[in-house]
């Protein structure tokens, strides 16, 4: 029961209106926890992620990364907290390329350290932490996809986050190097006991990094629980082609 | 009858290239080694000199410091119809310098609109290397905030985005991500302005005159040498002439550049 009572690393209750797509999503994140979104294409998760991240404005709702309240808006009422990008403390991996083309893996990773006021030795011990020490004078264009995402996951955590949030981190890879990088972002994941949200819908993410699964569909979350859970009792006609698929790249 | 047409289609386009530069010759012909020297002897050529090389600077300074936030607030407005602001920044391009130099003195000369304002604050512009600036920076900004325009709406928002969520503020995020990204861009751009402040004749002619070693920038001075010296007029000339095609060179740097970066986003795009 100490877990209940446990003080949630992120909780987020967000309502908003994109396009043809309504949005409407609970969702809660215990300390150390890693949760999986999925769901088809346009079913909001990365449209989730961004209203998490400060880069477009909910409705309505409310978001709090543990202690900090990040955003707070009554429906029909201009937001009564909002606070910018660059405070509320995610640590995000678009999905694709994202590197910035004008620095090498190293400026990469520097730019978000001392955006925070670290110095620029953490930004080297996180590149060799993520396995891509040797690549810190590269330029993105001369690294392959999966060195691409180490180092923007290294990036990610030069920022010092609190929450981690993965929009698809392998599905740019080619089969071979996906279980590679999988099998290094799980453990890393073990290591850090960082609060991630990672957006997938390759069936092998969710099996290698357990964790809790929250189906999106149409903006709304259709069903929540273990793989097992999903597996045993399918609430749509998606979750049961998920948990049936075979693992990409598994 | 096609091999006729291939004919005409070459002595079209020698005839062009001819014309173009034959005057470029008769200007280094007369403008020679011996004329330059003597030229840049001359204080008169040495005050033009000094005039055009100061006040474009001063041009090209205001023009960075006031048109690169003009460009980025432009290039962050949905793309969509041209507005006031686009025709109005798009206008000095097209419009006959002598015009805007007539504009600008029935604005800020000593009995236009707003001379009596500016000599109440004790400004009197005519006749001051102010006045040549002012005539610089209205035909001249245009030119550089049509290229940093363009070159900030070629960033990547989702770079923007990202860089804040990793801390940077807004102004950060601008001076590490979107400014290092354009700089080719913009340099280019800076170069063409600076080019055409250089090269500005007309409208400093009306709104500053042409007073040497105040408003007597080099094209002017190469207005007034020719009455008297022909030679003195084209070493000024071939000195303009090497200028002119410094920056150009500088323009296409940076616009091959700009090209390159588009072919790559696009061949990126078909993956």
């Amino acid at each position: 029961m100490t877990a209940a009572a446990a003080p949630l690393a992120l909780s987020a209750n967000v309502r908003a209106r994109v396009g043809a797509l309504a949005l409407e999503v609970e969702l809660a994140l215990g300390e150390g926890e890693t949760l999986l979104v999925t769901g088809p294409n346009g079913a909001g998760k990365s449209t989730l992620l961004s209203l998490l991240l400060g880069l477009r404005a909910p409705d309505a709702g409310q978001i709090a990364c543990g202690s900090l309240r990040v955003f707070e808006r009554q429906a029909g009422r201009a937001a009564t907290l909002e606070l910018p990008p660059e405070s509320r403390g995610f640590g995000w991996v678009p999905q694709g390329d994202s590197l910035f083309p004008h620095l090498t893996a190293l400026g990469n990773v520097e730019l978000a350290a001392a955006a925070r006021g670290a110095d620029r030795g953490r930004a080297r011990a996180l590149l060799e932490r993520v396995g891509a020490g040797a690549l810190a004078a590269r330029t993105p264009l001369q690294l392959s996809g999966g060195e691409r995402q180490r180092v923007a996951l290294a990036r990610a955590l030069a920022s010092s986050p609190r929450v981690l949030l993965l929009d698809e981190p392998l599905s740019a890879l080619d089969a071979r190097a996906r279980p590679e990088l999988r099998a290094a972002l799980v453990q890393l994941l073990a290591e850090l006991r960082l609060p991630t949200l990672l957006v997938t819908h390759d069936l092998a993410d969710a099996q290698a990094l357990g964790g809790r699964v929250l189906v999106l569909e149409e903006g709304r979350a259709v069903q929540r629980g273990s793989l097992e859970e999903l597996r045993a009792s399918p609430e749509s006609p998606f979750i049961a082609r998920f948990v049936a698929s075979r693992a990409e790249g598994a | 009858m096609s091999r006729l047409g291939a004919a005409l289609v070459r002595a079209a386009a020698l005839l062009l290239v001819l014309l173009l530069a034959l005057p470029l010759a008769a200007l280094l012909v007369h403008g020679g080694p011996a004329a330059l020297a003597g030229g840049l002897a001359s204080p008169l050529v040495r005050a033009a000199l000094a005039v055009s090389l100061g006040t474009s600077l001063v041009s090209l300074a205001l023009v960075l410091l006031l048109g690169t936030p003009l460009a980025w607030l432009l290039a962050k407005r949905r793309a969509g119809a041209p507005g006031a602001v686009e025709t109005l920044v798009q206008l000095p391009i097209v419009l006959p310098p002598s015009l805007a130099g007539l504009a600008l003195l029935l604005a800020f000369g000593r009995r236009g609109l707003f001379g009596a304002l500016l000599s109440h604050a004790g400004i009197s512009l005519a006749f001051t290397p102010a006045a040549v600036v002012l005539a610089q920076l209205f035909v001249a900004s245009p030119f550089y905030v049509q290229v940093a325009e363009s070159a900030f709406r070629a960033v990547d928002p989702r770079l923007m985005d990202l860089s804040r969520t990793l801390g940077c503020s807004p102004a950060r995020a601008f001076f590490r991500v979107a400014l290092p990204l354009s700089s080719r861009a913009l340099l280019g751009g800076a170069a063409l302005a600076w080019a055409r402040a250089l090269g500005e004749f007309g409208a400093t002619l009306l709104f500053a005159g042409n007073l040497p070693g105040a408003t007597q920038t080099l094209p002017l001075a190469i207005y007034a040498a020719l009455e008297s010296d022909v030679n003195a007029a084209a070493a000024l000339g071939v000195l303009l002439l090497a200028i002119a095609l410094g920056l150009l060179w500088l323009a296409r740097r940076s616009a091959a550049q700009l090209f390159a970066r588009g072919r790559r986003e696009e061949s990126e795009a078909m993956r």
